[in-house]
């Protein structure tokens, strides 16, 4: 059991400095529990001008997350003007965003997405599989826009995404279970 | 504008200490510290202080994500050198505050010692209106990029001091859905409490749009160390469309949570405590 000074927030707001929180906590710090531990097997580095991102992979991850985060940093290394059309550098913000979404929507059994650079300096995850195209562009690092196209039923939508993840978990799921 | 004017609960002497309006938006990359600085010019005359901060993180109310079991951890790190700050820019009494960074616009006001009135609402709804208008001009008049609104908070911070003989095991003496009841008698009175609530914001047909956070953490005030809830609520979400107006509107539906919501988890005793009114 350890006593420890609980650690203020960030300093966000103006009252913050009239009062101190209750000085102790009794619980174990969470970075001494072994279940707890992230024991990680490797780190993917990818380093840009001005930065690097890290992604640490533990032992056991789904098929498609070395593959596809290893497409998403090597974008990272396309220098401007990489379509020969004067494109712009890779902005490191939409890698970094895509490598969060697809950890967070994607399905242990989704298929591994082509991973497309845009000549906007963005990221375009895309999937022609099964009878299904899904085509994810970050039109900001926390904008998405959502093309699904089912070419079985005809079915065809266009959606801006930004909080409500629900329609590409969805898409996600049919992917990987079509009907 | 949504009725900013229907009747919410209202008290005589509400424990409400500070204010903060947010707005987070997509990063306008060409907003760097230089800029910050030509932006100051805009609001140096009522806030001819400064200080720099840690930027703050983006957050994002999220639906549609489970939690994955056996999904393993993946840190992500981004590094940037130098990191952008975030600016304060404060007024002479330090009652009230703007930040920025560049992707957030936040305005604070707090409460001043032994001043029992605070901005209503209203009246800082309108304030950050002109400010926000006043950074979406210098946005577009320095060629910085497009202010695109992703995320609105409304915050309330409420300082509680505990009623006479009370201690931080009493929290359900302010909480209404804390019972503090144990099953059996083995363990003896509670020592110490502290909550974290969370209920999501619907628009009128059912969709989540929000979530409103209550968090009530023990705390000691500073100038004389009497034991105190510090009772924050943040309503977080998205707004409906990339205006100025589209993000009011959901500040003015968070705070419409954060007000019923104060109401519906403090207790009836509190509410004599601070003269609710309706």
């Amino acid at each position: 059991m350890s006593t420890a000074i609980a650690e203020r927030p960030t300093l966000e707001r103006l009252t913050d400095a009239d009062w101190r929180p209750s000085a102790t906590t009794t619980i174990m710090s969470w970075t001494a529990a072994l279940s707890a531990q992230i024991r990680p097997h490797r780190a993917l580095r990818y380093p840009f001008a001005g930065g690097e991102i890290i992604v640490t992979i533990p032992d056991s991850s789904p098929p498609w997350v070395v593959p596809t985060i290893e497409r998403l940093g090597g974008l990272l290394a396309l220098e401007q003007g990489w379509d020969s059309y004067g494109s712009p550098c890779i902005d490191p913000r939409y890698v970094g965003a895509a490598v969060r979404l697809i950890l967070d929507a994607m399905q242990d059994d989704t298929p591994v997405p082509s991973v497309v650079p845009t000549s906007r300096g963005g990221v375009q995850l895309e999937w022609h599989t099964r009878g299904i195209d899904l085509e994810v562009e970050f039109v900001s690092p926390y904008r998405l826009r959502v093309f699904w196209q089912d070419q079985r039923t005809g079915q065809v939508s266009e959606t801006e995404v930004i909080q409500d993840l629900r329609p590409l978990t969805m898409a996600l799921a049919t992917l990987s279970h079509p009907r | 504008m949504a009725d900013t004017q229907r009747i919410l609960p209202d008290f005589t002497n509400p424990p409400v200490v500070e204010v903060a309006l947010s707005l987070q938006f997509d990063p306008i990359k060409n907003l760097r510290t230089p800029q910050i600085g030509l932006l100051w010019n805009e609001f140096k005359k009522d806030f001819p202080q400064t200080e720099e901060h840690p930027p703050l993180e983006p957050v994002f109310e999220r639906f549609g994500v489970a939690p994955k079991p056996g999904r393993p951890n993946v840190q992500l790190q981004i590094l940037e050198a130098p990191p952008i700050p975030r600016c304060w820019f404060l007024n002479s009494a330090e009652t009230e505050l703007i930040q920025v960074q560049p992707d957030r616009f936040i305005h604070n006001w707090r409460k001043r010692q032994g001043d029992e009135d605070y901005p209503r609402y209203e009246t800082l709804r309108k304030t950050l209106q002109m400010e926000l208008e006043r950074f979406q001009s210098f946005v577009d008049r320095e060629n910085l990029g497009t202010l695109s609104p992703n995320q609105c908070e409304v915050t309330y911070v409420n300082h509680i001091m505990l009623p006479e003989g009370n201690h931080h095991g009493h929290l359900n003496r302010i909480l209404a859905p804390v019972s503090l009841q144990s099953t059996d008698t083995f363990l003896s009175e509670t020592e110490e409490a502290k909550v974290a609530l969370r209920y999501v914001i619907t628009n009128e047909a059912g969709s989540p749009i929000g979530r409103l956070h209550v968090v009530a953490e023990p705390a000691f005030r500073i100038r004389d160390g009497q034991p105190m809830y510090v009772l924050t609520l943040t309503a977080r979400g998205g707004p409906s469309g990339s205006s100025i107006e589209d993000a009011l509107q959901f500040m003015d539906i968070g705070r419409e949570w954060v007000v019923r919501g104060f109401a519906a988890v403090t207790t009836i005793e509190m509410h004599r405590t601070w003269g609710r009114k309706t």
